[in-house]
């Protein structure tokens, strides 16, 4: 294992770690924050759509382990921010995206919510809808504009030197 | 051509990645049970370090909270919920009149109510996900404690053990959108209908019951042990709030209280109670 892979995993698990341990603590109303939908953010950012929807589907899977809902769907929303952000990435927007990235982790992770439910019923669980989603946006969108820094500022460490090299553009320049 | 090459290979890895998902996720919709155990696993294997953790956090959360003994009136205020919840809960039950109780037991052969041996376990977790409604016991499959079993405490009916490992176990709360409890209700607790849970947070409904229904502000609703034998009978469900006409269609809505004190739920008591037990 190389010490990026290494690196990745501490990363990876020390924001796992966060979340079951404080975040998930932090309950504002019936709400709590959900940092997982920062980490395909921070990877479509930083490596282009196809290493932000492997990225992204690895760590839904692991959150996946830890939360009640449907297996795997975590995973497939996940994937998907990761390939759309790392998509919006490689057409030129990581370079100047820096200030903009509380902005794009605050509508990522409002789609991401609303997307959970919605893909929920595709597989026959509609039970998910009557969470109070107004509720979870607001809480969800907010607090990972505010962590969405930071865990785009670790994923980066993370990836050093080399970073994560799949996408077409240059390392980013924040 | 490069940048061709890259977006085919981009696509074709997120089309993969989306099929792999949703055939994991129909797998698992279909009864699989390697999620489960490997659930299971991960559960028990994080449940010492996410507890340790959390002990050793607490003293700055309470000291952020301003009181050094925080942490211990917490505990102990909710050993005194989970005391004053069976208080209530046999208040409840008692205020139907003993000879109709032993009436509505002797009418369904639930005589074993009352005497169904219980696990106390501690909450460990409150709402691991903000779509569902459910709570992580410190007490698995090592305690006695099996999925489908009843779960009570602070008044009333809790939910269900839904998923077990060897030393946790979730719970889905009566509030959880796929929470469905058949309930009895009425002076002679014959009456039925079913109380759906409507989300985390919500209060419960049951829904579409015919014009006329005996059910006032304040009714009192028990488990009825019908739905298969899900739930033992008897088991106080919640309290009538409000009820409303449906327009146009002849029926009520009806919005319930759970009786159980779901927003404080340090202590909780399993019945080791399983259906067809």
């Amino acid at each position: 294992m190389s010490a990026r892979s290494l690196r990745v995993a501490l990363v990876v698990g020390s924001l796992l770690a966060l979340q079951l341990i404080l975040l998930n603590e932090l309950s504002i109303g019936t709400v709590h924050p959900d940092l997982v939908w920062t980490l395909p953010l921070a990877a479509g950012l930083l490596g282009g759509a196809r290493f932000g929807a492997l990225f992204g589907f690895g760590v839904g899977l692991l959150f996946d382990l830890a939360l009640p809902t449907p297996f795997g769907l975590t995973a497939l929303v996940c994937c998907l921010v990761g390939a759309v952000i790392g998509k919006f990435a490689e057409r030129g927007m990581d370079a100047e995206v820096g200030p903009m990235i509380p902005v794009f982790a605050a509508l990522s992770s409002a789609a991401a919510v609303l997307a959970f439910p919605v893909l929920a019923i595709v597989i026959g669980n509609s039970d998910l809808v009557k969470a109070p989603l107004l509720a979870i946006i607001e809480v969800v969108a907010f607090t990972n504009a505010l962590l969405a820094v930071p865990v785009v500022g670790m994923l980066r460490w993370a990836g050093g030197r080399e970073g994560f090299g799949t996408s077409l553009k240059a390392q980013p320049a924040w | 051509m490069a940048r061709a090459r890259h977006s085919r290979r981009t696509t074709f890895t997120v089309v993969a990645l989306v099929l792999a998902s949703l055939t994991i996720l129909t797998v698992n919709a279909r009864g699989g049970s390697s999620a489960s155990g490997i659930r299971g696993f991960f559960q028990d294997v994080t449940h010492p370090f996410v507890a340790g953790a959390r002990t050793v956090l607490r003293p700055i959360g309470n000291f952020m909270a301003g009181s050094v003994n925080y942490g211990q009136l917490r505990d102990e205020n909710a050993r005194l919920r989970y005391s004053l919840g069976k208080l209530q809960q046999q208040a409840a039950i008692n205020s139907i009149s003993s000879a109709q109780l032993t009436q509505v037991l002797a009418l369904e052969h639930l005589s074993f109510v009352g005497s169904t041996p219980t696990v106390m376990a501690r909450t460990i977790d409150i709402g691991r996900s903000n779509f569902t409604a459910t709570i992580m016991l410190d007490k698995g499959r090592s305690s006695g404690v099996l999925v489908g079993m009843p779960v009570v405490g602070s008044g009333g009916l809790v939910g269900s053990v839904v998923a077990t490992s060897a030393h946790s176990a979730t719970v889905r709360l009566l509030t959880d959108a796929s929470s469905a409890v058949s309930v009895a209700f009425g002076t002679m607790t014959t009456d039925q209908a079913i109380a759906h849970g409507e989300g985390p947070g919500a209060a419960l409904t049951l829904l579409y019951l015919p014009t006329g229904t005996p059910i006032t502000k304040g009714s009192l609703l028990l488990t009825s042990g019908l739905q298969g034998g899900v739930y033992p009978s008897g088991i106080p469900v919640g309290t009538v709030m409000s009820s409303s006409s449906v327009a146009g269609a002849g029926g009520v809505d009806v919005i319930v209280q759970p009786a159980a004190d779901l927003s404080n739920l340090g202590f909780v008591d399993v019945l080791q109670w399983t259906a067809g037990s």
